[in-house]
């Protein structure tokens, strides 16, 4: 330890100064007491006098070398337990953890990088990361990674790199990394923290693919318990049994609600697996919303859904995907404006775009809601909303397909007063000949 | 009376399309096993309804082979499934038409008189 060297030298350095002075004091003529002064060399008195001042001197070095050595300690102490702070970070965390230089030679690593990736830090310490086993982290992405992004941005957060390591084979890993300037000369270091997602990603792939089973074979009983039912339907009708009609009717609608919940877990790990599919065609948009209006007021007395719709070119999109926010939208207005009687749907367009409305004068949202209502799950709380039945799916869904078409989707709102759920797409002129309208 | 082969591996949704077919006035066959081939012989369907999933057999092979054989080729097939990516599914089998699950009855005998008088 430096401190402790100082610390022996200066003393024996003082012992020997002092050594020297008590010598002087017993010599007659002192030769060095006499060299300092320049009169008096022959009085004894002044002699003794600054022999004492020298001691003095001495012993106030002494005490300041002292306080500056204790203080030395201090901060010596303070480095170690910052420098042990940071190891027993290292060391805890339970995820992979590299220190590299600014070259990508490996400083550190913490235990859960070497038992993750199967290394030993003889072969991992003051090597260049490429170069680690067998240059099995000579990853393109990973190199982009840290030689163009990093540099210039600092701080990466949930970079995603696939790899197939020899010894562990294929591995999904979260990376995050950050450049740390050290010391005067601010040599920089580099952080890289190592996440292995691969359970979990392939967790989700099982329970993506559990959902997408579960609702084919949920939508199985429910066609025939359908199709029974539409049979007793018909049968009551040719026997004019109106009321036994209209209860079949009601159970079919309410089968179409199953059947509706159904299709929306579906829709929702197809578009966290980005398998949703499009099937665009151009179509005559006012058509579709006039067609869903007509379908929705036959399931509600109590709202009249009125339309204010300008003409429209044709609209390149997914018919049914799109239909399925407007019905969306509308549902939503009925539902959250159980007090109200009237629901607007319009549409406009200006030259580039064409616009959909759908106004309520039912709860509204409060601010804080409005963003958020287009997020996965998300339902809004509060006692008055606290009956309202739904997975917290449908305007996800809603905002994810809108997304897909380059549009743009909002809600403006007030509370106790009503909203208006708003979708825009970008027209574009259509040119019948290259596209071709699928119908089949 | 027209003759319609319908294929499906679920006996109850087997059991309502007949039902609904029948009271429509056709003459209805079942088949649950997917093993379509053993109908057609003389004399032939006029329509045939083919469930796209079937326990180990996939409709969309059933509907090539049979739009590939000259003697099936015109007899008209709507593919019926669950999947709401049935529109690509029933263009890439050669299928006629398509009919999604859960569906209902007027839309059904619909498409079905529809492709039946298209003959």
């Amino acid at each position: 330890m430096k401190t402790k060297r100082y610390n022996k030298s200066l003393t024996s350095a003082t012992r020997v100064l002092r050594q020297t002075i008590d010598d002087q004091a017993h010599t007659d003529p002192p030769a060095l007491i006499s060299q300092a002064s320049n009169s008096d060399e022959s009085s004894p008195t002044l002699r003794q006098d600054k022999i004492i001042k020298l001691k003095e001197a001495v012993t106030l070095t002494q005490e300041y070398t002292n306080e500056i050595i204790s203080e030395l300690n201090a901060t010596n102490e303070e480095v170690t337990i910052t420098r042990d702070y940071a190891d027993a970070i290292i060391r805890t965390v339970r995820g992979p953890l590299l220190v590299l230089n600014k070259d990508l030679r490996i400083i550190s690593a913490n235990e859960a990088f070497y038992s993750a990736f199967k290394v030993a830090p003889t072969d991992t310490e003051n090597r260049l990361l490429y170069d680690l086993g067998n240059r099995q982290w000579n990853i393109p992405k990973l190199r982009v990674l840290l030689e163009e992004i990093l540099p210039e941005k600092n701080t990466i957060e949930d970079f995603v790199v696939e790899h197939d390591f020899k010894d562990i084979g294929q591995k999904t890993m979260l990376l995050n990394a950050r450049t740390l300037r050290q010391g005067p000369d601010k040599t920089s270091l580099i952080l890289l923290a190592i996440e292995d997602i691969t359970e979990r990603k392939h967790l989700e792939q099982q329970k993506d693919e559990f959902i997408s089973i579960a609702s084919h074979e949920l939508k199985t009983p429910i066609t025939s318990v359908k199709a029974y039912a539409q049979i007793l339907g018909q049968r009551f009708r040719k026997i004019d049994d109106l009321k036994s009609t209209e209860l079949v009717e009601k159970m079919d609608l309410q089968l179409d609600k199953l059947t509706n919940l159904i299709g929306d877990l579906l829709d929702v790990t197809k578009i966290e697996a980005g398998r949703i599919q499009f099937h665009e065609t151009y179509f005559d948009f006012n058509e579709l919303v006039v067609a869903i209006v007509e379908d929705i007021q036959r399931t509600t007395q109590k709202h009249n859904i009125s339309k204010e719709l300008q003409p429209l070119i044709k609209v390149y999109g997914d018919r049914d995907r799109l239909g399925q926010v407007i019905t969306n939208f509308i549902t939503n207005a009925i539902k959250y404006s159980p007090q109200a009687d009237k629901i607007i749907v319009s549409t406009s367009t200006d030259k580039d775009k064409l616009t959909l409305s759908v106004q309520d004068f039912g709860l509204g949202l409060a601010k804080g809601d409005q963003s958020k209502v287009f997020e996965r799950f998300y339902r809004v709380s509060g006692s008055d909303q606290n009956t309202y039945p739904g997975l917290g799916l449908g305007l996800y869904i809603s905002s994810e397909i809108i997304k897909r078409h380059r549009g743009r989707i909002w809600v403006e709102s007030k509370k106790n007063i009503g909203s208006t759920f708003c979708f825009s797409l970008p027209l574009v002129k259509h040119k019948q000949k290259t596209k071709k309208v699928h119908e089949v | 009376m027209k003759k319609i082969l319908v294929a499906d591996d679920n006996p109850a949704i087997l059991d309502a399309i007949k039902i609904m077919l029948e009271d429509a006035g056709y003459e209805v066959e079942t088949t649950e096993d997917g093993a379509v081939a053993q109908y057609m012989k003389k004399p032939l369907p006029d329509l045939l309804l083919l469930d796209v999933w079937m326990s180990g057999i996939d409709g969309r092979d059933v509907c090539r082979h049979l739009k590939n054989a000259a003697a099936t080729k015109n007899i008209p097939i709507i593919l019926i499934s669950a999947t709401k990516d049935l529109v690509r599914i029933a263009k890439d089998a050669g299928a006629d038409d398509f009919i999604t699950k859960p569906f209902q009855l007027d839309h059904l005998l619909a498409v079905v008189a529809e492709q039946i008088h298209k003959r």
